[in-house]
C-alpha cells in the first residue's frame, strides 16, 4: 500500500517533469541574435549548425571580390564566412544546454540490497526508491536563474557579433589606409629616385658637389625604407582583414579595396543624443541588466534552500527472512552547522556587485560616448581641413614652384621636393580621412548598443571578471 | 671725311631752319651778345668756388648769389634735352624765378611689358621728370609730399647753400607726409646732375624716387648738340612674381635700367645721319657701378658731374664707367648708320630677372631622367643645359608659364632673331632720313653687310675645313 504511495509520488513528479521540462534545440536563441543585430544595422546572419565542415559559398562572394571590395561587402562576407564568429553561435547551444539542464529534476535514486545468510536460508533483500522532494520545489527558481543567463548569452553573442563588424570596419579602413599610403610612398620614393639621379647627372657634367649627390641619395634611399615599411603595414592590414572576412587560399588573393569614400560635409556624422541612444541600445547593460536579474534569482534560491538543501523521500522494502517489510523513508539534513549563511551572503554579494558594475557599465558608457562623439567631430574637422584647405594649398604651392621653376628662379631638385611635399600632405591626409573613419566606426558600434573594444576603452573589462560568464575569445 | 663733311652741311641747315621758327634771328643773336659778357662772369664765379675773390662780395651774395640773367629759354639759349622714356618737368617763371613743383607719391610704373610694380617717384612718373635749368637761372623748387612717410629732396651735385642741400636732419627737418616744403637757389655751373631722396634714403631710392637734372651752359664753349639724351642708371630687386622693390636687397638685384625702363622697354635713340649726339648718364644704382659701353663709336667724354673736361683731356673711348653717384657726359657725331647697342658690359646687368638660385645646368644629359620626373610632373623639362637663349624664347611664345608679372630671363624680338639681352640695354638708331615723329624700325642694311652662313663656295674658295 505504502509502496504504492510511493511509486505514485514518482508518477506524479514525472509528469510535472514532463511540463516543466525545456526541448533541446540547436537553433535556441539564434533568431533572436539576429534579429537583434539586424535591429542594429548589421547585415542578416546565417548559420547552418551541423554543417560548419562544408565550405561556404564563396562562388557567389568571389565575382563581387575582383570589383572591388567595399566596407559593407567585407563585412557582410565576414558575417558568412568567419569561422570563429560560426564557432560564437555554439555558445549559444552551450547556454541553452545550461537552460534544460536546470529545468530538470534530479533523477530518483534506486537502491537494492541483499544479504548472503553464512548459515544458510533465504537470501535477505531489499530495495529502495528515494529522490530529491524539495527539488521539486526549487526546479523553477534553478530555471529562472539559468533563464536569465541564457538571456545574458544571447546579448553577449548579439554584442560580440556587433564587434565583429567593428573590427572588420576598422580593419577594413586601416587597409585602405595603407593602400592609399602606399601609393603615395611608391610616390615619394619615386620622386626622390628621379632628385637622386638628376643629381649625378648635374655631378657627371661637372656642376655639383659630391655632398649634394649624396644629400640626395641619402633622401632617396630612406624613403625606399619607409616604402618597406608601408608594404609591411600593408601586408599586415590586408591579412588581418583576409582572416576576419576568413578568406583563404585563392580567395584571400582575388580582392582589391575601393578607394577610400570621400568625406561628405554634408554628412552631419555625429549623433545629438548619442549618450542617451548609446545607454537605451546598449546590449552590455541589458546583458548586466539580466545578470542582476541572475544574481536576485540566485539570492532567492539560496534563501529557500538554505535550511534544506534537500529533502529526500523514498520508499523501501525488505525481505527479512521470508517476510516483505515495506515502509516509507525520509531523509533531511539537520542545519546543525552550516545553515547556508555563506551561500546566502555570497549570493547577496554577487548581486551587489552586479548591481555596482551596471552602474559603472552606465557611467562608463556616457563617458565613452562624449568622447566618440568628440573624437569624431574632431577628425572630421582635420580630415576636411586637408581636404579643403590643405591639399588645394599644396596643389598651389607644386604650381607656384613649377612657375618659379619655370622661371628659372629655382632648380629642378626644389621643384621636386615640391612634389614630395604635396605627396607627404597626401599620405597625412589619407591618416586624418582613416582616423575619422575609426571614429565613425566606433560611432556606428555605441550607437548599435556596444562599446567599442579599443584599448582605449575597454568594453566592461570588470564586467569579465563576473565568474560563469564566457566572452568570446575572438580577437 | 666724306661723312664727316656732310654732317657739317646737314647740321648748319638744320640750326638756320630752327633759328628762323624761332623768330628773327637777328634779335636772338643780339640777346646772346649782350648777356654773354655777364653770363661768362658770373660762371666763372660760380663754378670757381674759392672765397677768395677780388671783387667786392656780401656773404649772402656768395652764398646764394641774385641772377643776373633772365631765365633760359628752350631753344633759344639751349637744345632742351631728351629723356628717353620720361620727360622733362613743366615749369613756369614768376618774377624772373623758375617754379617748379615736385610731388613725391607712390607711382605704378611698368619696367616692361609683363612687368609692372608699386614704386615711389614724382609727378606720377618713375623716376621723377628731368628737371632742365640754364646756368645762372634762379630756379624754385616746391616739394610736396605725398608718400605714406617724411621725405626730403637733395640736389646731387649741386653748387648751392648748404640749407638748401636736402639732407633730412642735417640741414633740414623731414618734409612730414602731406607737407610742402620751398627750395630755392641760384644755378651756378652747368652739367649732369640729379635729385633724390635723402630721407630713409636705402628704402625711398631703391623704390626709384630721384630724377635727373640737367644744366646747360648759358653760353657753350662747345658747340651745341643736335641730340641731347639723358639717362639715369638704376637697379632693383623685384622677385619674380612679386610687385614692389624690395629695399632690402643689398647684393643681388635683377632689374637694372636706363630711365626706369628695361630692354626691350627701353625707347631708342633716334639721331639723323652726321648728328651731334650728347649722351648725358647719371648713376644712382644702390650698389652697381656700370661700364656703359657704345657699339659702332668712339666718343669723347666732355663732362664729369665736376665740371666740364678741358678738350684736351678728353679720351676717346667705347665704355665708360659710371659709377655710382656719379654722370658722365659722352659726345660724338653719328656718322654710320644702324642699330648700334648701348649697354652696360656686366653681362648680368643686361638680364632681366636672372634667377641666382637656379642650379649651374650647362652639360645636364638629362633626357631620360625627364621621363622619370615627368610621370610625376607632366610640364617639367630640364632647362639651361645648353645655355640659357632659348628660355626668352620659350616665354615669349608662350609654351613655358611663368608667375604673373614677371620677365625672367626674357629679351626681346630683334630684327634677326631673338635678343638674348634685357635690363641696361637700349639703341642708338642712325639713320638717314628720320621721321622725328616716329621711332625708326628696323635698319635696312645694304646688301652684303651682314654675316651670314658661309657658303660652301667659299669655303672652298679660302681652304676652311668645318
Ligand atoms: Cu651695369
Amino acid at each position: 500500500m505504502k509502496c504504492q504511495i510511493v511509486f505514485g509520488l514518482v508518477i506524479l513528479m514525472t509528469g510535472l517533469q514532463g511540463c516543466a521540462t525545456v526541448a533541446v534545440d540547436p537553433h535556441a536563441g539564434f533568431p533572436q541574435v539576429a534579429q537583434l543585430v539586424n535591429d542594429r544595422g548589421a547585415p542578416e546572419l546565417t548559420w547552418t549548425p551541423g554543417v560548419e565542415e562544408s565550405p561556404p559559398r564563396l562562388d557567389a562572394i568571389s565575382s563581387r571580390l575582383a570589383e572591388g571590395l567595399t566596407e559593407e561587402e567585407a563585412v557582410r562576407i565576414a558575417l558568412l564566412n568567419n569561422r570563429e564568429l560560426q564557432a560564437l553561435y555554439a555558445r549559444l547551444g552551450i547556454a541553452h544546454a545550461d537552460l534544460v539542464q536546470a529545468s530538470l529534476l534530479h533523477n530518483p535514486v534506486i537502491g537494492v540490497t541483499s544479504g548472503f545468510p553464512i548459515a544458510g536460508g533465504i537470501v535477505d533483500l531489499g530495495f529502495g526508491l528515494a529522490m530529491d522532494l524539495i527539488d521539486f520545489l526549487y526546479t523553477p527558481l534553478r530555471k529562472r536563474v539559468a533563464t536569465a543567463r541564457f538571456e545574458e548569452a544571447k546579448l553577449r553573442v548579439a554584442a560580440d557579433v556587433l564587434d565583429a563588424v567593428w573590427r572588420t570596419q576598422t580593419a577594413f579602413y586601416t587597409h585602405q589606409a595603407n593602400e592609399q599610403a602606399l601609393e603615395m610612398r611608391r610616390q615619394v620614393a619615386a620622386a626622390t629616385a628621379a632628385s637622386f639621379n638628376l643629381a649625378q647627372r648635374l655631378r657627371e657634367a661637372g656642376n655639383l658637389r659630391e655632398l649634394d649627390v649624396a644629400t640626395e641619395q641619402a633622401l632617396a634611399e630612406e624613403a625606399k625604407a619607409d616604402l618597406r615599411f608601408a608594404e609591411i603595414a600593408t601586408r599586415d592590414s590586408r591579412e588581418r582583414l583576409n582572416l576576419l572576412m576568413g578568406l583563404s587560399g585563392e580567395h584571400a588573393l582575388l580582392w582589391t579595396v575601393t578607394p577610400a569614400r570621400l568625406l561628405d560635409p554634408r554628412e552631419a556624422a555625429t549623433n545629438a543624443d548619442l549618450e542617451a541612444r548609446a545607454m537605451k541600445q546598449s546590449l552590455d547593460l541589458a546583458a548586466a541588466d539580466q545578470l542582476i536579474v541572475a544574481a536576485a534569482e540566485n539570492v532567492r534560491l539560496d534563501r529557500a534552500s538554505a535550511l534544506f538543501p534537500e529533502v529526500v523521500v523514498g520508499g523501501k522494502g525488505e525481505r527479512d527472512g521470508r517476510e516483505w517489510e515495506p515502509g516509507p523513508t525520509f531523509i533531511l539534513p539537520l542545519p546543525l552547522f552550516d545553515r547556508g549563511q555563506a551561500r546566502i551572503a555570497r549570493a547577496q554579494a554577487e548581486l551587489r556587485q552586479a548591481r555596482e558594475l551596471r552602474t559603472a557599465l552606465a557611467v562608463r558608457i556616457a563617458a565613452i560616448a562624449r568622447s566618440t562623439r568628440a573624437r569624431l567631430e574632431g577628425y572630421r574637422e582635420r580630415a576636411l581641413q586637408y581636404r579643403d584647405v590643405v591639399l588645394p594649398v599644396r596643389q598651389r604651392v607644386l604650381e607656384q614652384t613649377q612657375l618659379q621653376y619655370n622661371a628659372m628662379q629655382i632648380g629642378p631638385l626644389d621643384l621636386l621636393r615640391a612634389k614630395e611635399q604635396q605627396i607627404e600632405a597626401g599620405i597625412r591626409y589619407i591618416d586624418a580621412l582613416r582616423e575619422y573613419w575609426l571614429a565613425q566606426a566606433d560611432h556606428t558600434l555605441l550607437l548599435a548598443g556596444r562599446l567599442p573594444p579599443t584599448e582605449a576603452a575597454p568594453a566592461a573589462p570588470t564586467l569579465e571578471q563576473l565568474p560563469r560568464l564566457p566572452f568570446s575569445t575572438l580577437q | 671725311m666724306k661723312l664727316q663733311h656732310k654732317s657739317r652741311t646737314l647740321n648748319r641747315r638744320r640750326f638756320l631752319a630752327g633759328a628762323a621758327a624761332l623768330g628773327s634771328t637777328g634779335v636772338l643773336l643780339r640777346q646772346v651778345e649782350a648777356t654773354e659778357g655777364n653770363l661768362s662772369h658770373q660762371h666763372h664765379q660760380a663754378t670757381a668756388r674759392p672765397v677768395l675773390s677780388t671783387a667786392p662780395q656780401s656773404l649772402l651774395d656768395r652764398i646764394d648769389p641774385k641772377p643776373t640773367q633772365p631765365p633760359g629759354e628752350p631753344g633759344k639759349d639751349y637744345t632742351p634735352v631728351i629723356t628717353p622714356n620720361n620727360v622733362s618737368l613743366a615749369w613756369k617763371v614768376v618774377n624772373g624765378i623758375k617754379v617748379y613743383h615736385l610731388i613725391a607719391e607712390e607711382v605704378e610704373h611698368q619696367f616692361a611689358p609683363g612687368l609692372h610694380a608699386r614704386c615711389w617717384g614724382f609727378n606720377g612718373r618713375v623716376h621723377g621728370p628731368t628737371i632742365e635749368a640754364v646756368e645762372g637761372d634762379r630756379v624754385r623748387v616746391y616739394v610736396t609730399n605725398k608718400l605714406p612717410g617724411a621725405t626730403s629732396v637733395h640736389w646731387h651735385g649741386l653748387l648751392l647753400p648748404n640749407g638748401m642741400d636736402g639732407v633730412a636732419g642735417l640741414t633740414q627737418a623731414v618734409i612730414k607726409p602731406g607737407a610742402t616744403f620751398r627750395y630755392e637757389f641760384t644755378l651756378r655751373q652747368h652739367g649732369t646732375f640729379m635729385y633724390h631722396s635723402h630721407h630713409d634714403e636705402m628704402t625711398q631710392m631703391a623704390l626709384g624716387a630721384m630724377g635727373l637734372f640737367v644744366i646747360h651752359p648759358r653760353k657753350p664753349k662747345a658747340e651745341r648738340p643736335d641730340r641731347d639724351f639723358a639717362f639715369m642708371l638704376a637697379e632693383w630687386r623685384l622677385d619674380v612674381g612679386t610687385s614692389r622693390p624690395n629695399p632690402n636687397e643689398m647684393t643681388d638685384f635683377n632689374i637694372f635700367t636706363f630711365n626706369a625702363k628695361a630692354f626691350p622697354a627701353t625707347a631708342p635713340m633716334a639721331v639723323r645721319l652726321g648728328e651731334r649726339v650728347r649722351i648725358r648718364l647719371a648713376n644712382v644704382a644702390a650698389m652697381s657701378h656700370h661700364p656703359i659701353h657704345l657699339h659702332g663709336y668712339q666718343f669723347r667724354v666732355t663732362e664729369t658731374d665736376g665740371g666740364q673736361i678741358p678738350l684736351s683731356a678728353q679720351q676717346r673711348e667705347t665704355s665708360v664707367l659710371v659709377a655710382i653717384g656719379q654722370s658722365r657726359t659722352i659726345e660724338f657725331v653719328a656718322d654710320e648708320p644702324g642699330d648700334w647697342a648701348m649697354h652696360c658690359h656686366m653681362t648680368h646687368h643686361v638680364m632681366n630677372q636672372m634667377g641666382d638660385k637656379f642650379p649651374n645646368m650647362i652639360g645636364v644629359k638629362a633626357a631620360e631622367v625627364d621621363a622619370q620626373v615627368r610621370r610625376l610632373l607632366p610640364d617639367y623639362m630640364t632647362m639651361g643645359h645648353d645655355g640659357m637663349a632659348e628660355h626668352g624664347i620659350h616665354l615669349d611664345t608662350g609654351h613655358m608659364k611663368v608667375p604673373e608679372n614677371s620677365i625672367p630671363m626674357r629679351g626681346g624680338p630683334g630684327p634677326f632673331d631673338y635678343i638674348t639681352m634685357g635690363g641696361l640695354l637700349t639703341v642708338l638708331k642712325v639713320r638717314e632720313e628720320l621721321d622725328d615723329d616716329r621711332a625708326p624700325g628696323w635698319y635696312q642694311h645694304p646688301k652684303g653687310t651682314v654675316a651670314s652662313t658661309a657658303t660652301v663656295a667659299e669655303l672652298q674658295r679660302d681652304g676652311i675645313k668645318v
